[in-house]
């Protein structure tokens, strides 16, 4: 009933675990889908080890969290060694990021090999030259999606940003590009203040919002590309319960990823979101996911 | 969310080692730790020694910053967070190695009355390096360990450990994760609790830094069962802030 098909992935469930979230570590992708997660994303991969900013890189606030944790990962290279030999059950999606459209290519190149997809990280906030400042910009987004799917035959998810003024202009890049589908959205560009320490609390000073507090507006953005694009829609930002889940696969989104509800409700939010969707679609007389995806985009 | 709290007292505990009490007491369960913020300095993770009491080891220059502090001064905190220890079994042995004294501390005063008797294997590689030893008004029996013979037992905690085991029906420990694979591995992973430590960034379950095994020390720790350790990398290696394997 909760089976889907996504990107050219096969997933038990819709419910994807984010890029960046208690994803370090082989294990603990095996505990997510353990836990009831479908598939996982990696954390972002890049072409050197990067230890990422100092602390504090994460600021908790009553709906979400700011994080800037300054894309630490161990480098294509070591990735790739603690990864060759690693089997999974369930789909991985690596997630890389590089400077530009080369460096893109050649991760996805060299991953090839231990990745059933790609997802490509054109939205990170916070790291300079990075992420976002390429994805903000159609025609890199489009070259980045060209180079990539030229580079490897594994399907390619376009990570976008929402820190732009039409998501849709660069989804649409993605999508002419060859891209598989686009998972939407990353963080929203924030800041918080200590009002006694008189600065901005994070080492970055700005970081990336996420949680319940950007739903509506991760939402909106989902439900916009539903409408603009063909290709397949992943839908993120805020997902917590199995109502926003929903609602999100109302919106037009064939797969979801939980990023900070893992941080807010633990590994088995994965199981509750999964087991309130079936209980919903039974409920309301729908005999498969299929049946509700897109369903508030008519009329 | 971030807290600012004021020194009330700071004192030199042992060698390099300074104790920090603040004016709020947190509500917490031994074995938790907090965050503490230094504005332009960092924010690292440090166990409770009591409600309102940590105890910083100069190690780098985060904590070198610390020892500045005086009474009267800042720092901003969050937390608890984490597993604390949960009170098991009648006689216990306590394993403490170097700076893994205090959440040990906060164990024996405020969970003492769950057991029948207390005995604290302490260990330090030289005999001013022992912090915190008012446990003597916690615990039944104190054996210090000293790696170079200058005070009490010359040689490891586990080596006393080792002899002493089938006294204990249940043993805590925090450590050098040397010292606790080998209290596990003394114990076969049975009746222990260990309180363990990787690097962390986010300290609440967002960035995985503090991998172990299958688990986030982080959120699923820092206070693990021993059979949940069993089939990890405790013991054998752990990893750099940017992912990769290093040795211990």
């Amino acid at each position: 009933m909760l089976s889907i098909k996504v990107a050219k992935l096969k997933l038990e469930n819709p419910l994807i675990l984010a890029s960046g979230v208690a994803d370090m570590t082989p294990d603990l992708l095996r505990r997510a889908y353990k836990e009831g997660a479908g598939a996982v994303v990696t954390k972002s991969i890049g072409i050197e080890p990067r230890k990422g900013y100092d602390n504090p890189t994460i600021v908790e606030l009553p709906y979400g969290l700011i994080n800037a944790m300054g894309l630490p990962n161990p480098g294509w290279e070591a990735f790739y060694e603690e990864f060759k030999n690693e089997k999974f059950d369930f789909p991985v999606i690596v997630s890389i990021f590089g400077k530009d459209e080369r460096e893109f290519a050649f991760l996805a190149e060299k991953l090839s090999e231990v990745a059933d997809a790609f997802e490509l990280n054109l939205s990170c906030p916070h790291a300079k030259g990075y992420g976002m400042e390429i994805g903000q910009n159609p025609e890199m987004v489009y070259k980045v999606v060209k180079a990539v799917k030229d580079a490897t035959d594994k399907p390619v998810i376009a990570k976008l940003t929402p820190n732009i003024d039409d998501i849709t202009k660069i989804g649409l890049a993605a999508e002419k590009a060859g891209a598989d589908a686009v998972s939407a959205i990353n963080t929203i560009k924030a800041i918080a203040i200590d009002i006694y320490a008189r600065k901005p609390i994070l080492s970055n000073k700005v970081g990336g919002y996420s949680g319940p507090g950007v739903k509506p507006i991760a939402l909106r953005a989902v439900y916009d590309l539903a409408k603009a694009l063909d290709i397949d829609i992943i839908g993120i930002g805020g997902i917590t319960t199995w109502q926003d889940a929903v609602e999100f696969l109302m919106a037009g989104a064939k797969a979801l990823q939980i990023g900070t509800a893992v941080s807010l409700r633990g590994f088995k939010v994965f199981k509750e979101i999964n087991e309130g969707i079936e209980r919903f679609l039974n409920e309301e007389g729908f005999s498969s996911i299929d049946e509700i995806i897109g369903i508030a985009l008519e009329g | 969310m971030l807290l600012r709290v004021e020194l009330t007292e700071v004192w030199e505990e042992a060698r390099n080692i300074k104790a920090f009490r603040f004016n709020r007491k947190l509500d917490f369960v031994p074995g938790q730790f907090i965050m503490v913020w230094l504005p332009d300095f960092g924010e690292k993770p440090f166990s409770l020694a009591d409600e309102d009491l940590i105890l910083v080891k100069r190690v780098g220059a985060f904590t070198s910053k610390m020892f500045e502090l005086k009474e009267g001064d800042y720092i901003w905190i969050r937390g608890p967070y984490g597993k604390g220890f949960e009170p098991k079994g009648k006689n216990i042995g306590v394993i403490a190695g170097g700076i893994g004294i205090p959440p040990l501390y906060a164990l024996t005063k405020h969970y003492g009355n769950h057991f029948e008797r207390i005995t604290l294997i302490y260990g330090a590689r030289s005999k001013d390096e022992f912090a915190l030893l008012d446990i003597e008004n916690y615990v039944d029996e104190i054996i210090l360990t000293t790696d170079d013979g200058s005070l009490g037992v010359k040689g490891f905690p586990t080596d006393v450990l080792a002899e002493r085991k089938d006294e204990f029906d249940y043993v805590y420990t925090c450590g050098p994760e040397i010292m606790m694979a080998k209290v596990l591995e003394i114990m076969n992973f049975k009746n222990v609790q260990v309180s363990a430590e990787r690097y962390m960034k986010c300290g609440i379950g967002v960035c995985g830094s503090c991998a172990l095994g299958e688990y986030l020390v982080c959120r699923d720790g820092p206070v693990f069962y021993g059979e949940q350790l069993k089939n990890t990398e405790l013991g054998k290696f752990k990893r750099l802030p940017d992912g990769r394997i290093a040795r211990l």
